[in-house]
């Protein structure tokens, strides 16, 4: 069939889509409601295309070709048509993008992912997540006014979180560690950068810098680096050991500091514009702006900032007793709260209130409690002295007037003035750069001066510091006038991108639009009820030293938190930003065309969010209808516990009866979030406060049955945080996983990790070390063995049960439990793909109960227009399918291309007799377990445990079977009503690397994301026991004999079926009886217990 | 002397105004021998003259009494009796044609043929009636030639879009599939209709007789009336005639003794407009949500559970029987060209004859107003129709000499749709009018596409700012883009076509948005936020009732003297306007 797409005739296959033809051809088609697996729904519109004849836009998705069809992909009406679309649906998303913290950060710090790390205990990833954007986490940690906190939504609850102060425990925690947290350096770029002034700016851009190849050097005027966080900010808040040691870390990466370096003095900025490939001016704002004062020129009379800095330099002045400190800003605080702990009686003048005041109110209040005065409402007008010596200080009481500019009320002068008598007085109102240098000539390059400001700050672009003059860029205090050290940290972290991509690429980086969806712009805008459904955690305040100590010494008033403290601290976040903020589809369409976020403002639907399910959150107020998991939950998992309620502009995605999904009756399967474009449905983690941080993937198979889906595991600092479908490269399982795949390994928080030992009817933790010596007792006296295995390990683990049952001369036995009698005629031949016959068959029979997501791959298979038959099947959601429902096999219809397909752990032996019989051939049955490794244990040659008694028995994966006098066990975990005298942990399918052959010969690959050592301390018991050689107790080895097994398989040909064997089959079902069931079980009752958050 | 017959109108409308105290009345006085037959009817279509009573078998031949007490019926019945008009509110005559009851006169009824006329609770008077001849005919012929039929007729659906109905079933026929439905779609949801409602109540049989045709044509064996179940009695006399025409062997297995086979059922809705989308219809009887998919594939393709479907509405179907009994050719001789037969529409708003009434297509507007319609109810000027409900448009003054067809209809934004026809005259604002429209539909909408559930909603906030003296000129364009994209990105009719009375009202009176906008101020004098309520000094006799109903307490004054209205309180309620008896206050 032909059709003509965007002009072009092409050939096209009956039965394609729009969407699918340009997918094909690799043309780009938004679709937020489409997917693959599911019927056409063509709601989100956001696919529109034209198609010549037909009114309107048809839905790409939704529209089949015909031949000779004319279709238009893309247009300005069209594009038009799709940026409404998204729009409007963006006019009734109710959202956060990114947490309101992190947008209120002048630095942009992802403060709501390193929060969370800290309440997982991931102190060190938590440092690595700040210093992406911010490297000086010591010093901010102690200084920073925590513009976060003031947007901070707990702050509706009760209090803001202690952002401040938890970046500093991270940070303190990291500085301790022995491995504490640098980033790799790039290889040497052969470019070479200035930077002027060693401040927080200054000292980010060259951090940055060096750590990306960059030569760099730090030209600074003093004799140390910190700039204000030196000279301005006292002792007591930031120990000067404490930047000492922020600032040699900053300088692994290569930075060179030049000290008693100044602009004007040692160094010409044309020289430095010729000798480097860009300038960073840093320089601050130093200079204090004196008070017009008559009688200013006394002695005794100082200004702030020389106050502080002498101070720090320890060249304080003699203040006297009596000392006065005008201004209402933090310097101010700082000079008054140094004062007080030179013993000096210290009162702060100031011309408005104390709600005018900027300094921040808890350094406000800290400075009261040391025993600051305070002169709210006056203004020194003129200071007199005896012998050039200041003496008295007439003040004028003040009034405030209306409101200024910057929102605050402006004083005015009363006329009424009293006399104060001081010894000393500093002046401390503000301060500005130092600009004289720059119109010197050995400071112009060529020819031009740097653009100064009437504030004297250097102009510059803000989104990239370069101050249009060759390649001179400038920031921090210097462009902004006196701010705080985390803007200047942004400005030297702009600086240096810009001139990574300056020097480069030769442009400057160009303001990539990136969509951010808000719920509200400040914090007063959000509604209070959507947050009472959170219980009040007061926030946790951090101890300081005694008030007597405080105001006596210059040590650090804020003592840290415990980690207890830090931990429930942090928990105590909200969560604002989106968990999927980096894979929303939605908001990449967004930034792709450029939305307006408030094009369409209007009324907004806003729903509580349901946090009441364990394992999935249910945003509505982030959902945009599109339905997918609506129709993957009815259609494909066949639950059907969601749909739509409502109408119109209130129509809403809910489960059903609007309940809490723990209330219906959701399977956890976790498909819905899966399919979820925008992060209205999300997974959670029991154990792990997730967040929107990129994780690292490993792809690997899932071992809890026989199945083996492909599985994502995402890890966060060193640590599995989620499970879920690959999603790049989806494996035969599709999207689709069941409760045990997505979630079952949450269960693992009940892992053994030590050795126990029973001791009067009592387990027991002991060592290894221990554990072997009590093998090796009990081996002396033991004069028969039994060394069996389970088919719920890796091969490594059953060749190495193979090798000890060797060097002790015994057969490798197994429970009777797990041979069946249809062993022999099993496909075992290891395959990439076990699951053909689905497609060889058109008509499936299922008998008893089946894996979840072998369920779903046939449901798949069906909608292809095939037949399903289920025979005594439970009843239970996927029994909705049935094209045919029997309670008895003989009922079966004949004839057809029939598959029948059964699990032999949840049907009886004498029923799956009756399905061999009737099937005829191994051709015609597909056989599953809940075995993680049923292929392997069939292929590696082991017998049944014998009746007679043994001395000592070892088992993989379970308590040995033979009976004993002594019995070790070896298992990842140990449910109710387990015997055995020593249990050893053993690894499971997340912490081993290893292949396990599973139904149908499905080769599964286990990967060990979490680097356990399970292991290798198995392999050091056996070594240690002589049973298997030093040389082979490396994992490498087994690996390479476990290829050998499945190179050996492979050549395995299956026994035909014949006829049923001359035996009674067993009228009992056998269910597996892996050690983690117990466990797997109780985790998916809690699906349906509401939770609190 | 023959016996009197009474037939008392027991429809909805009826009901609503009393019929059934009449009813009852006479039901007792026959009983004790008052010497009159009793006949329960339905609605003539006269809803504005409710309880109507027809009189026949006396010396002055059959007539109708409009507004029925029943403490003057009994007085009626005895005069008529002795052969003298009734002293009462007679509305019809036997000769009706070119009478004053030119509200018949220039009607040509087919659909209601019976309406009003026979008892719908009786088959036997439907079969006095010639029905079910139509079926019988039918039985003789092939499904082929029954197709060609309805096709020469020329019959296009009456749902509103026009559709060659004989054309649709043929699609329908030629579909493969061992199992084939159709279906009646009695979803009547636009506001201010209630054409299929009273069809429904007046000559169920009448649609039945139709789907079992068309059931025969297209070789369907099973059909379903999907029938708001706000719709009690259509409800009540559709379940009768369907055990009616079971009994009688037209329904069910072998039919009038063929080998045809048809059952029927009827499924009730619950009240969602958007299932009187066809998709949405289908979903609705599989029992889902009542959402519409995509098309193609149509439902004459796959539509009820997978098989091919025909959906016709009431109306189509209640044609079917006339084409047949008349033959195709009798059929095109009324109406147009393009456009043959009749359409049935229901009057309301501002016109003195609201009801239902049936014209032949081609009629003018003009004359279905002044002529049909008996004109305005006021003395207040005509300024607009709306047609086609919430889906259609609103045609100004100046185009009232349009014809009633599909296609010149369409020409002037609007759409012929189920029938509906709303008559407004100066006191209708029409941004306010467009803003009712839309509020329905949007609130109607099935939520799926983003545009319908999204973007009317923000149309209706736009409207709803303007007519609070909020808009800005921008707000124009803004519609007017919401509009274009929301008509071409919808899946169904309803979004389709909800921009529709914000389109036609811009078109036609964008003067009244821009007052609205620009000057602050609603022509019409509707939209309160923009009124002014001032006291005419000249007229004020300081009497303070409009002090005592202010609910704010913003009119201040003592006894007679002038009162004064303070502005910046006034919640622009207009109670004082009502209460003023000496035309005092001021309105604009």
């Amino acid at each position: 069939m032909q059709v003509v797409l965007n002009g072009k005739t092409i050939e096209a296959l009956e039965g394609m889509t729009i969407l699918d033809l340009a997918n094909r051809e690799g043309i780009a088609i938004p679709t937020l409601c489409h997917d693959k697996e599911l019927v056409p729904n063509g709601s989100c519109w956001v696919c529109a295309v034209k198609v010549a004849g037909r009114r309107g836009f048809v839905t790409s998705c939704g529209t089949k070709l015909t031949p000779g069809m004319k279709i238009t992909t893309d247009d300005t009406e069209i594009h038009a048509a799709r940026k409404m679309a998204l729009e409007l649906l963006i006019s009734d998303h109710y959202a956060d993008c990114e947490a309101p913290c992190k947008l209120a950060c002048p630095d942009q710090v992802d403060v709501q992912t390193y929060v969370s790390l800290i309440a997982n205990g991931k102190y060190h990833e938590a440092v690595k997540v700040i210093k992406d954007t911010l490297p000086m986490p010591l010093s901010i940690g102690r200084v920073c006014p925590a513009f976060c906190e003031v947007e901070c939504r707990r702050k509706i609850v009760e209090e803001p979180i202690a952002i401040r102060q938890l970046k500093r425990f991270a940070a303190d925690e990291d500085l301790e560690d022995f491995w504490q947290y640098i980033p790799e350096i790039k290889p040497a770029n052969g470019k070479k950068i200035a930077i002027i002034g060693g401040g927080p700016s200054g000292l980010t851009c060259g951090y940055y810098l060096s750590f990306e190849g960059f030569e760099v050097h730090l030209f600074e005027a003093e004799e140390a680096c910190g700039g204000w966080l030196r000279y301005g900010i006292p002792e007591y808040r930031l120990p000067k050991d404490i930047l000492d040691r922020e600032i040699e870390l900053m300088c692994m990466g290569g930075m060179q500091i030049h000290y008693g370096m100044a602009l004007g003095d040692q160094l010409a900025l044309s020289d430095l514009s010729r000798d480097y490939d860009a300038v960073y001016l840093a320089v601050g704002a130093q200079n204090a702006v004196p008070m017009p004062v008559q009688g200013s020129d006394l002695c005794g009379c100082y200004l702030g900032v020389d106050f502080l800095k002498s101070h720090a330099k320890g060249q304080t002045p003699d203040l006297g007793k009596k000392v006065a400190v005008v201004g209402g800003g933090n310097t101010a605080i700082d000079c008054a709260r140094t004062a007080i702990r030179m013993g000096c009686d210290v009162s702060i003048i100031y011309r408005r209130t104390k709600d005018e005041m900027p300094a921040e109110l808890f350094e406000i209040d800290a400075a009261m409690q040391e025993g600051v005065k305070f002169h709210f409402l006056c203004n020194p007008v003129e200071y007199s002295g005896i012998d050039c010596k200041l003496n008295t200080v007439r003040i004028e009481k003040m009034t405030l007037g209306e409101p200024d500019k910057s929102g605050r009320r402006r004083p005015e002068p009363t006329g009424q003035c009293f006399i104060e008598e001081y010894d000393s007085i500093i002046a401390a109102i503000s301060q500005v750069p130092e600009v004289e240098p720059f119109s010197r000539a050995e400071n112009q390059v060529g020819g031009e001066m740097l653009p100064i400001s009437r504030w004297q700050t250097a102009i510059v672009d803000n989104a990239t510091m370069y101050s249009g003059m060759a390649n001179i860029f400038a920031g921090g205090d210097f462009q902004r006038g006196p701010a705080t050290a985390i803007e200047a940290i942004a400005d030297g972290r702009k600086a240096a991108e810009a001139i990574q991509s300056y020097i480069l690429t030769g442009e400057l980086p160009k303001a990539k639009f990136v969509f951010d969806s808000k719920r509200a712009q400040k914090l007063e805008d959000v509604s209070p009820e959507e947050y009472e459904m959170f219980i009040k955690a007061p926030r946790i305040k951090m101890s300081e030293i005694p008030l007597e100590k405080a105001i006596s010494t210059f040590k650090e008033v804020e003592t840290g938190f415990s980690e207890i403290q830090a931990r429930r601290e942090a928990a105590r976040c909200l969560e604002c930003g989106c968990q999927v903020n980096d894979t929303c589809t939605l908001r990449s369409y967004c930034s792709q065309y450029e939305v307006e976020m408030d094009r369409f403002m209007g009324s907004i639907s806003r729903h509580p969010i349901d946090y009441s399910h364990p394992f999935i959150v249910r945003n509505a107020n982030k959902c945009i209808n599109c339905g997918r998991c609506i129709r993957t939950c009815a259609e494909i998992q066949g639950a059907n516990v969601l749909g739509f309620i409502y109408r119109g502009f209130s129509a809403i995605v809910a489960p059903e009866f609007g309940e809490s999904l723990t209330q219906t009756s959701c399977l956890a399967c976790g498909k819905c979030t899966d399919v979820c474009p925008v992060g209205a449905l999300v997974e959670r983690n029991l154990n792990y406060k997730l967040n929107p941080r990129p994780k690292e993937d490993i792809l690997q198979n899932c071992g809890l049955c026989g199945v083996g889906c492909k599985i994502q595991v995402e890890m966060q600092a060193g640590e599995v945080v989620r499970i879920t479908t690959p999603e790049q490269d989806p494996g035969f399982n599709g999207k689709n996983l069941c409760f045990k795949g997505r979630f079952g390994w949450q269960s693992f928080a009940g892992k053994l990790s030590l050795p126990l030992i029973k001791q009067d009817d009592k387990y027991q933790a002991i060592s290894w070390k221990d554990a072997i010596q009590v093998i090796q007792n009990r081996l002396e006296l033991a004069k028969s063995h039994s060394i069996e295995i389970t088919p719920h390990i890796t091969c490594e683990e059953m060749l190495i049960a193979q090798r000890i049952a060797n060097t002790l001369g015994v057969d490798l036995r197994a429970n009777r439990r797990y041979f069946a009698f249809s062993d022999y005629w099993l496909d075992l031949v290891p395959k990439e793909y076990a699951f053909g016959p689905l497609e060889d068959h058109n008509e499936f029979v299922v008998i008893g109960n089946l894996n979840c997501t072998l369920r779903s791959m046939i449901r798949l298979e069906q909608r292809q227009g095939k037949k399903l038959t289920l025979v005594a099947y439970p009843d239970e959601p996927f029994a909705k399918f049935a094209d045919l429902k029997l309670s008895k096999l003989r009922d079966l219809p004949e004839g057809g291309n029939k598959l029948f397909i059964y699990n032999q752990n949840r049907i009886t032996e004498a029923e799956a007799g009756e399905i061999w019989q009737l099937a005829g051939s191994n051709q015609h049955v597909l056989v599953t377990t809940d075995y993680t490794n049923h292929g392997a244990f069939l292929s590696v040659g082991v017998r049944p445990v014998r009746t007679r008694k043994v001395d000592f028995a070892l088992c993989f994966g379970q308590v040995p079977a033979s009976k004993a006098d002594f019995k070790v066990a070896i298992t990842p975990y140990m449910p109710d009503g387990f015997e055995a005298d020593l249990i050893l942990p053993g690894p499971n399918y997340l912490e081993i690397e290893g292949l396990a052959i599973g139904d149908n010969g499905e080769i599964s690959r286990f990967d060990n994301p979490a680097k356990s050592m399970i292991i290798n301390e198995l392999m050091r018991v056996f070594y240690t026991l002589n049973w298997i050689s030093p040389a082979t107790a490396d994992l490498p080895h087994w690996n390479n004999l476990a290829l050998g097994l499945i190179a050996r398989m492979s050549h395995y040909v299956p026994v035909p079926f014949e006829a049923l064997p001359d035996k009674v089959l067993r009228e009992t079902v056998v269910p597996s009886d892996a050690p983690i069931e117990q466990y797997l079980e109780s985790l998916y009752i809690l699906r349906k217990t509401p939770v609190q958050f | 002397m023959s016996k009197i017959t009474v037939k008392v109108g027991v429809a909805s409308c009826g009901v609503a105004a009393g019929a059934m105290e009449v009813f009852e009345l006479l039901e007792q006085n026959r009983k004790t021998g008052a010497g009159f037959r009793l006949m329960r009817t339905a609605c003539i279509g006269m809803c504005f003259e409710e309880p109507i009573v027809e009189l026949s078998g006396g010396k002055l031949g059959n007539i109708s009494l409009g507004k029925v007490l029943p403490e003057d019926i009994l007085n009626n019945i005895e005069e008529y009796r002795q052969g003298k008009m009734p002293t009462a509110n007679v509305i019809l005559t036997e000769k009706h044609e070119g009478s004053r009851d030119s509200l018949l006169g220039e009607q040509t009824r087919i659909v209601l043929k019976n309406c009003g006329v026979i008892d719908p609770t009786s088959i036997d008077d439907y079969e006095a009636h010639g029905g079910y001849t139509a079926l019988k005919k039918v039985m003789k012929m092939s499904p082929e030639k029954v197709i060609e039929i309805i096709k020469d007729s020329g019959l296009r659906g009456r749902g509103g879009a026009g559709f060659p109905t004989g054309l649709k079933w043929s699609f329908a026929a030629q579909a493969k599939g061992a199992k084939k439905y159709v279906i009646c779609n009695a979803d009547e949801g636009d506001p201010g209709a209630f054409m299929d409602r009273s069809t429904l109540e007046g000559d169920p049989h009448n649609v039945i007789e139709g789907m079992i045709i068309g059931a025969y044509a297209m070789g369907a064996d099973e059909g379903y009336v999907y029938c708001r179940a706000e719709y009690p009695m259509a409800v009540k006399h559709l379940k009768l005639a369907i055990a009616d025409a079971q009994r009688k062997g037209y329904l069910g297995r072998s039919i009038l003794g063929t080998n045809f086979y048809f059952t029927l059922h009827i499924k009730e809705g619950a009240g969602a407009f958007v299932c009187g989308e066809e998709t949405a219809l289908i979903q609705s009887i599989e029992g889902k949500r009542g959402m519409p998919v995509i098309r193609p594939p149509f439902p004459a393709e796959s539509g009820l559970w997978g098989c091919p479907t025909n959906i016709n509405n009431v109306e189509t179907w209640a044609n079917i029987t006339w084409i047949i009994n008349h033959g195709a050719e009798e059929f095109k001789k009324i109406g147009t060209q393009e456009s043959p037969g009749t359409k049935v529409f229901a009057l309301a708003g501002k016109i003195a004859g609201s009801g239902l009434i049936e014209v032949p297509m081609g009629i003018s507007l003009r004359d279905i107003i002044y002529k049909v319609g008996g004109g305005m109810k006021s003395e207040k000027p005509f300024k607009a129709v709306q047609m086609g409900g919430p889906s259609g448009g609103c045609i100004p003054a100046s185009l009232l000499d349009t014809t009633v067809d599909y296609d010149s209809i369409n020409a002037t934004g609007a759409i012929m749709g189920s029938g509906g026809m709303v008559v407004m005259d100066s006191s209708t604002c029409m941004v306010d009018v467009a803003r009712f429209f839309l509020n329905f539909t949007q609130n109607e909408s099935c939520g799926k596409c983003t545009f319908c559930r999204i973007g009317t909603r923000r149309m209706l906030e736009i409207l709803t700012r303007i007519t609070k003296g909020q808009g800005a000129m921008e707000d124009i364009q803004k519609l007017r883009d919401l509009a274009a994209n929301i008509t071409k990105g919808s899946l169904c009719g309803l979004g389709q076509t909800a921009p529709n009375p914000v389109l036609t009202t811009l078109r036609y009176f964008e003067d009244e948005y821009l007052a609205h906008i620009q000057d602050k101020r609603c022509p019409a004098k509707v939209c309160a936020p923009l009124l002014k309520y001032e006291i005419i000094p000249d007229h004020c006799i300081g009497c303070t009732a409009c002090a005592r109903v202010c609910p704010v307490s913003c009119i201040s004054g003592k006894v007679k003297e002038i009162h004064l209205i303070n502005q910046d309180q006034c919640i622009h309620c207009g109670a004082c306007y009502s209460a003023c008896k000496f035309n005092a206050i001021s309105k604009g």
